[in-house]
C-alpha cells in the first residue's frame, strides 16, 4: 500500500475535521453554551436546549443535515417555511393562559399596548443602522418578547435573520429579571414605587365572560388586522378549548403533547439555521444590541402610560406595572412584584401585574397583526 | 407608495402604535360590557341552583 493510500484513507476518515471552518467552531462552542445555560442555570431550558443542539448539528461539517434532504430542513420547510410551528405554539400558549386578572382589570390592557412600543422604537433605530425595511421588522419585533410573534413575522420576511432574531427574543425574554428592574428604579420615584393598589380582591368572572372573551378578541382585532389571522387565530383558539370546558382532552393536548413536540422542533429547527457563516456577522451582533433596546424601550413605555393613565383615573395604579405589559409571562410579572416589594413588603401587586401581563400577551400578537396590515396598506408586502 | 425609509419608520410608529393601542382600548369596553352583561345573570343562576 502506497503512501500516496495511506494519506487518502487517512484524510477520508478525519474529513470532518479537517473540514471544520473556524465560524463552525465558534458556532459550535456557542451551542455548547446556550445547553450550558439552559442545563445548567435553567434559563429557558425548554428552548436554549433544543437550539443549542440543533446549533451545534448543523455547525459539525459534512452531515449535510441542512442540506436539500436533510433531516432538519424538512423540519425547517415543514414547520418554520409553512409558519405551522409558531401557529401551534401558541394554541399551546392560549390553552395555558388565564385572562381573568385582565377581565377583572380591563383598563391594564392598554399597558399591554404601550409594552410593544420598543418594537417600533427598535424598528426606526434599525432602519438608521442600514437594515432594509423588512429586516428592520423582523429586528423590531423582538420587542415584542415574544417568541413565536418574532419567527412568524421573520420567517416570511426576512428567513436569513431567523436565527438571530429568535435566539435574541428568546435570551431576552429569560433575561427579562436582569433587564428590567433598573429601568424600573430609573424611570419611577420612591413614592411612586411604593404606592399600594387596592388588594387584589378577586372579583368573580363569570364563566360566560370567560368564554365569550377568546372569541370576541378574535373577531374584533381580526377585522382590524385580517393578516394577524394566524396569529391571533391560535391563540384565541388555545384559551377557547380551556375555557369551554367540553373538550377537556384538546385543551390538555394543546398545554403538554401538541406544545411539547412542537417545542422540540421549533427549537431544533431554529438552532439549525444557526449556520456559521450566515450567523456570525455584525448584523447579528447588531441585533442582539438593538434587542436590548426594544426590551428596554417597552418597559418604559409601559410605565410612562401607567403613569399617565394615573393623571386621569381617579384610581391610581402602580407605574411598576407598566414594565409588566410584554409578553414574557409570567416573568415581567413577577418582576413588577419583586421590585414593588422589595420597596415596600406590604405591596402585593402580582395578580395585578399577572391581569397585565396577559395583556402584554395579546398586546404583542395584536402590534405584529397591526405592523402586517399596516405592511400591507403601504404596499411593501 | 413611494416613501422615503425615515417616512416609512415614522409612519410604523404612528400607526402601528396607533392601531394598537386604539384596538386594546375597543377590546376594554368589550371586556366592561361582556362583563357587564353576564355577572348578574350567572349570580342570579348560582343562587337559584342553591
Amino acid at each position: 500500500m502506497s503512501g500516496e493510500t495511506i494519506q487518502t484513507i487517512f484524510l477520508g476518515v478525519f474529513s470532518g475535521l479537517t473540514s471544520l471552518s473556524w465560524q463552525a467552531a465558534v458556532m459550535i462552542l456557542i451551542g455548547l453554551i446556550l445547553i450550558y445555560l439552559g442545563v445548567k442555570h435553567e434559563v429557558e431550558p425548554l428552548l436554549l436546549v433544543p437550539i443549542g443542539f440543533g446549533c451545534i448539528l448543523v455547525n459539525l461539517p459534512l452531515t449535510g443535515i441542512m442540506g436539500e434532504e436533510g433531516l432538519l430542513r424538512y423540519f425547517y420547510e415543514a414547520g418554520i417555511i409553512t409558519e405551522i410551528f409558531p401557529c401551534l405554539i401558541f394554541i399551546g400558549i392560549g390553552a395555558m393562559t388565564d385572562f381573568t386578572p385582565l377581565l377583572q382589570n380591563p383598563r391594564v390592557f392598554l399597558l399591554g399596548g404601550a409594552g410593544q412600543f420598543g418594537i417600533f422604537l427598535t424598528l426606526l433605530l434599525a432602519l438608521a443602522l442600514g437594515f432594509d425595511r423588512l429586516e428592520a421588522v423582523c429586528v423590531g419585533i423582538i420587542g415584542a418578547c415574544d417568541g413565536p410573534t418574532s419567527i412568524y413575522v421573520t420567517s416570511q420576511f426576512a428567513p436569513q435573520l431567523l436565527g438571530p432574531v429568535s435566539v435574541a427574543a428568546y435570551s431576552y425574554m429569560s433575561l427579562v429579571p436582569i433587564i428590567q428592574p433598573p429601568l424600573m428604579r430609573l424611570v419611577t420615584s420612591k413614592k411612586e414605587r411604593i404606592r399600594i393598589m387596592e388588594f387584589y380582591d378577586g372579583k368573580p368572572v363569570s364563566k360566560t365572560v370567560r368564554i365569550i372573551f377568546p372569541v370576541a378578541v378574535t373577531i374584533v382585532t381580526i377585522l382590524i388586522a385580517p393578516l394577524g389571522a394566524p396569529l391571533m387565530g391560535t391563540l384565541m383558539l388555545g384559551n377557547f378549548l380551556k375555557e369551554c370546558g367540553v373538550v377537556e382532552r384538546l385543551s390538555k393536548a394543546a398545554q403538554n403533547e401538541i406544545a411539547n413536540v412542537v417545542t422540540l422542533l421549533l427549537g431544533l429547527t431554529i438552532g439549525a439555521t444557526m449556520n456559521g457563516e450566515v450567523f456570525l456577522t455584525t448584523k447579528t451582533l447588531l441585533i442582539f444590541v438593538l434587542g436590548a433596546i426594544a426590551i428596554g424601550g417597552d418597559t418604559v413605555a409601559g410605565i410612562f402610560l401607567a403613569k399617565i393613565m394615573n393623571l386621569f383615573c381617579k384610581e391610581k395604579i402602580n407605574p411598576l406595572l407598566g414594565a409588566a405589559g410584554i409578553s414574557a409571562f409570567p416573568m415581567a410579572a413577577r418582576v413588577a412584584q419583586t421590585v414593588g416589594s422589595q420597596e415596600n413588603p406590604q405591596n402585593y401587586l402580582l395578580m395585578h401585574a399577572m391581569g397585565v401581563n396577559t395583556g402584554g400577551q395579546v398586546g404583542s400578537v395584536l402590534a405584529a397583526s397591526i405592523m402586517l396590515a399596516v405592511l400591507k396598506a403601504m404596499g411593501v408586502i | 407608495m413611494e416613501l422615503t425609509k425615515w417616512e416609512f419608520g415614522f409612519l410604523m410608529l404612528v400607526f402601528g402604535m396607533g392601531l394598537t393601542l386604539t384596538t386594546l382600548y375597543v377590546l376594554t369596553w368589550v371586556m366592561r360590557i361582556l362583563t357587564f352583561l353576564f355577572k348578574e345573570k350567572e349570580n342570579s343562576d348560582a343562587a337559584s341552583k342553591t
